[in-house]
């Protein structure tokens, strides 16, 4: 499968998710497992993944034109149905969010036969128990994770408090070269999932030259050694 | 088209028992936890009064308290460590006391010393510590059995250096003095004779098991070998080499806390502090009714920083405790005929151990025969 084919497909599983007319995640079924080895080193491909702010401001232009088109339909005294409009804070707010949530661009996924750790640079890592039949599902106080295979594809579903919903879709490449990351962000009040493909290649970090680690007690420890881990 | 869901009643419904469940239930099931907690231990001076008494006391390794362990879970590896600390930390504040004979720290319950102590971690998390703690002699008579709680505040994680739950510690080891202090010289001399027979009798029950008898739930000594028995000679031999093992393998457990201790500290304050928020926050999220400002990005930050920290807490101290796995070392032994490797967790050295012993009796007493 080429970038291009995969991109494609998961941009017609956006729209498809897109038009949904929820506020969150539509109910899932899944697919069989058919788990792939995702382990190693990525960094995120720049040019190949979504620009944040070009995705907004598509997503501002259909909302200006919905606007338009209803204020013009109001001039000739028509109504028009269906639910009120987004506002521009809100999209916005989403949008912010979007960022904050595919921030990371290195990955160190560790994977076994029972468990899937996706660790990403500053932030928690996924992980997920992948010998139960999906979905795996851990309640904390401040949200709700579900994760597991679906086919060939990995997700975490997170609900949090106040209704924001994020939703990770991660598929390998067959030649297992790169891996696509789909985040899906939902908020109560933007109908529409704000979604973010990102592209991650397969990196040595060893050609860095240094290793960092995050310890509690040290901050950030970097070293010219190897890593053994 | 982007506009304000109409949303499906039941996927709402469903999502507000979700919700609902989280913010209320979950946190009123913990109060109901925390309503059957004992009042919290007064802060205590460590009682050194009195004549100091030389009976042995052995601490077993707390256990973590979990009904069952789960290896990939974070918080039970955490639970683990916390055991093993606890216990290291309760022998430490005893022996500060110097009001007891040797005090060591058992990988297993054995009849060893002439009082065992036992605990489970009841509940930690850097804000409350409960220990339930059964202090027991060696002729079977319980001298307590209960649940010690400190809560400590930021006031206790000042400085680095002092344990922030030492009060915990101290009123345990002021309970144990206390209920030494009423025993005679005379029951002292017996606990420490019924200790020695005791442990010849788990090593060599064909032997040894005459000496002491059951009467009425507790473990009288019927008689005691002649003073020149070469056997107890033997047997003597073979406690001090246990004696040996134990303040081997007790190194390890020291270096493990020294190597551990300020980065679990630091954890310990830090879920102190995450757990204030995490109250705050819940108690906001829980008063708040739909103000029309849900889907604002500082509303959506929150959740998300909030989730973020809890997460990334227990992620680090996965880490923590994983590396506290790795670190256990073979433990390398002269038993005096030859060397000895013992590998595994220390709990499997010592069962390893205990084997060699119980080898080395029968092969002695078989050449004493």
């Amino acid at each position: 499968m080429t970038p291009q084919t995969l991109i494609a497909l998961l941009m017609s599983a956006t729209l498809v998710t897109a038009c949904g007319g929820t506020s969150g995640p539509p109910p899932q079924t899944y697919a069989r497992a058919d788990p792939v080895d995702m382990s190693g080193d990525w960094e995120v491909d720049h040019a190949r993944s979504d620009n944040i702010q070009q995705r907004f401001n598509g997503l501002a232009r259909q909302l200006q034109r919905e606007m338009e088109r209803r204020a013009r339909a109001a001039e000739r005294g028509q109504a028009i149905g269906g639910s009120a409009v987004t506002s521009g804070r809100d999209l916005l707010a989403l949008a912010e969010m979007a960022e904050l949530i595919t921030a990371p661009t290195l990955l160190h996924v560790i994977q076994t036969a029972s468990e899937v750790r996706l660790k990403r640079e500053n932030t928690f890592g996924l992980v997920c128990n992948t010998d139960q039949r999906p979905p795996a599902i851990t309640v904390t106080p401040v949200g709700t994770e579900r994760c597991g295979w679906d086919g060939h594809q990995l997700f975490f579903d997170i609900a949090l408090s106040d209704g924001l919903q994020i939703r990770h879709r991660i598929t390998r490449s067959a030649l297992a070269e790169f891996l696509v990351i789909q985040t899906a962000v939902y908020s109560p009040s933007v109908k529409q999932p704000f979604v973010v493909n990102k592209i991650y290649n397969r990196y040595d970090p060893r050609k860095a030259g240094y290793q960092c680690t995050q310890t509690l007690s040290r901050g950030t420890i970097c070293t010219t050694e190897e890593s053994t881990r | 088209m982007i506009d304000i869901p109409s949303g499906n009643p039941a996927l709402l419904f469903a999502l507000r028992i979700a919700v609902c469940f989280v913010l209320v239930v979950l946190p009123t099931l913990a109060e109901a936890e925390q309503d059957a907690w004992p009042m919290a231990v007064s802060h205590q001076v460590l009682n050194t009064s009195g004549q100091p008494v030389g009976i042995e006391l052995a601490i077993v390794v707390f256990d973590d308290g979990l009904d069952a362990f789960d290896e990939r879970d974070a918080r039970h590896k955490l639970r683990r460590v916390e055991a093993r600390i606890a216990t290291v930390l309760l022998r430490d504040v005893i022996t500060e006391g110097q009001r007891f004979g040797p005090v060591r720290v058992l990988p297993a319950d054995t009849a060893f010393a002439a009082l065992t102590i036992t605990g489970s971690v009841v509940h930690s998390d850097g804000r409350d510590m409960l220990l339930r703690i059964r202090a027991i002699d060696v002729s079977g008579e319980l001298w307590f059995e209960q649940v010690f709680r400190w809560t400590a505040s930021e006031q206790d994680y000042l400085r680095p250096s002092d344990e922030p739950f030492r009060p915990l510690f101290v009123a345990i080891a002021n309970a144990l003095w206390t209920r030494a202090q009423t025993l005679s010289p005379a029951s002292i001399a017996q606990l420490e004779a019924l200790a020695k027979m005791r442990y010849a009798a788990e090593l060599a029950p064909q032997i040894f098991n005459d000496y002491v008898q059951q009467v009425e739930g507790l473990i009288r000594l019927t008689r005691l070998p002649a003073v020149n028995d070469p056997m107890l000679a033997r047997i003597d031999r073979i406690r001090r080499q246990e004696a040996l093992f134990i303040d081997t393998i007790d190194q390890q457990y020291r270096d493990l806390q020294d190597a551990l201790g300020p980065v679990y500290t630091l954890w310990r304050r830090s879920s102190l502090e995450q757990g204030t928020y995490l109250a705050s926050y819940l108690s906001r999220a829980n008063q708040r009714s739909d103000d029309g400002d849900s889907g604002s990005f500082a509303r959506m930050q929150q959740a998300y920083s909030t989730y973020r920290s809890v997460k990334m807490q227990e992620q680090d101290l996965f880490e923590i405790a994983t590396g506290f796995d790795n670190e256990t070392a073979p433990t390398v032994l002269d038993s005096g005929e030859r060397v000895v490797r013992l590998e595994g967790t220390l709990e499997q050295q010592y069962v390893q151990w205990r084997d060699i012993l119980r080898r080395l009796i029968t092969l002695e007493r078989g050449s004493l025969e």
